[in-house]
């Protein structure tokens, strides 16, 4: 009984290989099969802030500058597969993600930046940490031994609340963060599952509205404050051999983000088309700065925080991870 | 012990439309039944539809978790005017579709193989064991790395899962057919193709017939999954974009959208199921 | 003892096959995605044996034991209850198929919403995964129990739960068992969506975050155990059916409900 269980089990082990085969088999191909149609580029959008590109695109400033883009949504957990894979030739990233793609040696480059985690035309980030009516926590400080919710861990939202309890004086490995997505966050501070949380609109002004209170605005504002938030990507290899594209879409960007800048309003049908937001939710959501340019240093911030907190092994080198 | 547990998955696929197994009284006293039957139906639908916008109503329950039956229902028939939703259903259906057609033209020939051969059926046995219990879901951050949130990424996932039922279904019927029929077959001279054809494929049509009724069904809920936690557009990205905009109502009629399309490929492939059955010589034989 | 060497040989050629070329052809792989299998076992020994086995494992083993354990329990209780009341059977059954045909997936956000973030909320949508396929299958079970059985039974006036536990369990064992093995598996699949949602730990939590921070050695690793995991499950799951069943047969010697005749 016990020879024929062990050799199952054994070969049993062995034949995970072939999955991993098939899967390879399919993945195998890395060579650009993007779609579209000649001189079309595609481009996997995620997160509220892409918004400003987004309206340069209906507006027509792409096109202007001899750009054929094409939007689609993206999961904003998934920001680089469809990029190296050749399913797209242009997706987003955060900057603090860029560090972290960059320190697992990810051939994946910034080719224009789009906001910073500074509060934008519209006077607010979206974001805010919140606690419930009442908390005694005030400080960053009072995080200490409390639960914090956040959506993603390992990310600059986890390293956000960490460092700003740190820079109180407080011990911040004492605070445990957890992972809570924005639409359960209402529910674990009632239930006290969690002690404070780090949200975005909509579900920060809906917090708000019923009661929740912001004790000290929004720590990843507070730590990464300059460094870029939201950035266009595309892989090493292509921001290389397509310098002239890049230029093109550098200005089509920074054009569009002064578009918006101008009449943050112009944004909210943006929202609605591309975010599937409801009038009112548009009209309430935030853009943070918008920022073009990724200066040398922007990038020294990230990478303090993300070697202080494991996110990175060490400090990587901006050239590393702007095209040019 | 592979062996008989395939038996035994075999008996389990078709207990439901089985020869030989027990009609089981309803079915049989249906028909005379049937309208105080659709009666009682209707009326535990009613009260279950009414319990939850009770439960909604009252507040044991926040309303970011649970919104009102009633308004659900009407924003499901609202939603069902507009061409967003219409489109995301075609995106499901594709993705089931072209789910099933491939898993179909891969498991059934290599179910024939492996019914008709022992040595690839041996071969193949703890690979095929192995393969079909990596548990589908912990193959999309893989997937979604691979290939972002696109159709393939979901096929990716969806077709392998839809492949096992199939296979082994199909690898018992065919260890099922009567052996006495192929020789009769062989000695009047038919080919080894005539034989798969014409003797071994139709008696493992019934088998088959509920692998792909089990397939369907997986590939359904897979696809509204994938496209859920991914974002692949379809129905399940439409509750995954409700989810991040904190819109419950929505999530409630999208869900029942989802359901409702389950519901649809459950009952229509059992309908399948029960017509090949029925139409099956053996069967008509029993009856 | 040849013999049993020409089998292994049959039964184990194609996996070794499969593995070694994963290994050579892996080997010098620069892919992101594919790393060489030998660093993926690397990684494998460093985090699985034992490292993250206190954390990460047991936390998505409790969780399926419990679901599982739990929603097992419901469905055998449910199946006999709606066995034994054919029409209150067919009043639910609309229901029944709507809640099986809607994906466990799409109501995890909600049951977090209701039962908030604790393993309370993965262990319940566990049970509700497990539940479905052993309630079904006991149902039909139950009601395809030889009439002459039921009228046996009724002359010796048994109570409901004598009835229940001595005579419908027992003759229903081997399609209820058919639907466990489906429960268990259905388990697996859910435990691990159930941590790629609003989880901070898991063996499924494991594999998203290393993606997440394209440690792809890492990812990899993780599925391999969840293969292992898996497979372990359903060795464990037909040892207890073949156990089941033997009983079972010994019970009813001659009996024509066929069960494991090919083992």
């Amino acid at each position: 009984m016990t020879r024929p269980s062990l050799a199952r089990t054994v070969s049993g082990a062995l034949g995970a290989g072939a999955l991993a085969l098939a899967l390879a088999a399919c993945g195998g191909g890395e060579d650009s099969d993007a779609a579209a149609t000649e001189g079309q580029l595609t481009w996997s959008y995620a997160l509220p802030d892409s918004a400003p590109v987004l309206l340069g695109i209906e507006e027509g400033i792409f096109e202007k500058h001899g750009i054929d883009l094409v939007a689609e949504e993206a999961a904003a957990t998934d920001l680089v597969g469809a990029l190296i894979s050749g399913k797209v030739d242009l997706s987003v990233n955060t900057g603090p993600g860029m560090a972290v793609a960059a320190g697992q040696k990810v051939p994946v480059v910034a080719v224009s930046g789009v906001t910073t985690f500074e509060e934008g035309a519209t006077g607010s980030t979206g974001s805010a940490l919140v606690v419930p009516a009442g908390s005694d926590i005030k400080t960053p400080k009072d995080l200490e031994g409390r639960k914090v919710g956040v959506n993603l861990l390992k990310s600059a939202s986890e390293f956000g609340v960490r460092q700003v309890v740190a820079d109180d004086g407080g011990d911040d490995a004492s605070v445990e963060i957890v992972e809570v997505p924005f639409p359960a966050v209402a529910d674990a501070l009632a239930s006290g599952d969690i002690d404070a949380a780090l949200v975005a609109d909509p579900f920060m002004t809906q917090l708000i509205e019923g009661g929740a209170e912001v004790p000290f605005g929004d720590p990843i504002e507070t730590v990464f404050a300059d460094s870029p938030r939201l950035v266009m990507t595309s892989t090493r290899t292509w921001a290389d051999a397509n310098p002239d594209t890049v230029d093109a879409l550098q200005d089509a960007v920074a054009e569009s983000l002064e578009l918006a800048d101008e009449d943050p309003s112009k944004l909210i049908p943006i929202y609605e088309k591309y975010f599937k937001m409801k009038p009112e939710v548009a009209e309430a959501t935030q853009i943070n700065k918008l920022q073009a340019g990724i200066s040398p240093s922007s990038f020294a911030t990230i990478n303090d925080v993300l070697v202080r907190y494991d996110g990175i092994a060490e400090p990587i080198d901006v050239e590393q991870v702007v095209a040019k | 012990m592979t062996v008989s547990e395939r038996v035994v998955e075999g008996q389990d696929a078709v207990s439901d439309a089985a020869p030989s197994a027990p009609v089981p009284p309803s079915a049989a006293g249906r028909p005379r039944r049937a309208v105080p039957a659709l009666a009682s139906q209707v009326l535990a639908v009613a009260a279950v539809l009414a319990v939850w916008s009770w439960l909604a109503g009252t507040d044991q329950v926040s309303d970011s978790a649970l919104a009102g039956s009633v308004e659900s229902f009407a924003r499901l028939a609202e939603v069902l005017g507009t061409t967003e939703s219409w489109a995301a259903i075609g995106h499901t259906l594709t993705a089931w579709s072209i789910s099933l057609v491939v898993a179909l033209a891969v498991a059934v020939p290599l179910g024939l193989l492996l019914g008709r051969s022992k040595l690839a059926y041996r071969s193949s046995r703890f690979t095929v064991d192995f393969l079909r219990t990596i548990p589908a879901l912990g193959l999309i951050p893989l997937a979604a790395l691979v290939y972002g949130a696109s159709l393939e990424a979901l096929l990716v996932i969806v077709i392998p899962a839809c492949i096992w039922p199939l296979l082994l279904q199909t690898v018992y019927g065919v260890r099922d057919t009567d052996p006495v029929a192929v020789e009769t077959a062989r000695s009047y001279g038919l080919g080894r193709w005539s034989i798969l054809g014409r003797v071994v494929l139709p008696s493992a049509l019934p088998y088959i017939a509920t692998g792909v009724r089990l397939s369907a069904i997986i590939a359904m809920l897979l696809a509204i999954s994938v496209e859920l936690l991914v974002l692949v557009p379809g129905v399940g990205s439409l509750i995954a974009v409700a989810q991040r905009n904190g819109e419950t109502v929505d999530v409630y009629a999208y869900t029942l959208l989802a359901g409702f399309l389950g519901l649809a490929v459950v009952v229509l492939f059992s309908r399948l199921e029960r017509r090949v059955v029925a139409w099956h010589p053996s069967v008509r034989g029993h009856r | 003892m040849r013999r049993r060497a020409t089998s292994l040989a049959v039964e184990a050629w194609l996996p070794v096959v499969l593995v070694t070329t994963w290994w050579f052809a892996s080997a010098t792989s620069t892919s992101i995605y594919f790393p060489p299998l030998r660093t993926i076992l690397e990684r494998f020994q460093d985090l699985w044996l034992f490292e993250r086995v206190p954390t990460d494992v047991a936390f998505s083993l409790t969780n399926l034991g419990l679901g599982l354990g739990s929603g097992l329990v419901a469905a055998l209780a449910a199946g006999v209850m709606f066995g034994l009341m054919p029409r209150v059977h067919t009043a639910m059954a609309p229901l029944f198929e709507f809640m099986r045909a809607t994906p466990i997936v799409a109501l995890l956000p909600l049951i977090v919403a209701m039962l908030g973030l604790g393993v309370t909320s993965k262990v319940v949508i566990i049970a509700l995964g497990a539940f479905w396929p052993t309630f079904l299958n006991t149902v039909d079970g139950i009601r395809a129990v030889d009439p002459l059985v039921r009228d046996v039974a009724r002359t010796y006036r048994l109570t409901p739960v004598t009835l229940a536990t001595r005579v419908m369990l027992p003759n229903a064992a081997p399609q209820i068992m058919v639907g466990v093995r489906t429960s268990v598996s259905v388990a697996v699949v859910i435990m691990v969506g159930s941590e790629l949602f609003g989880s901070s730990e898991g063996i499924g939590y494991f594999i998203l975050q290393s993606q997440r921070s394209y440690a792809i050695a890492d990812m990899w690793a993780g599925l391999i155990l969840l293969g292992l995991l898996g497979y372990a499950l359903n060795l464990l799951s037909a040892g207890v059916e073949r156990l089941v069943l033997s009983w079972h047969e010994g019970r009813r010697t001659g009996s024509t409900t066929v069960a494991a005749t090919g083992a």
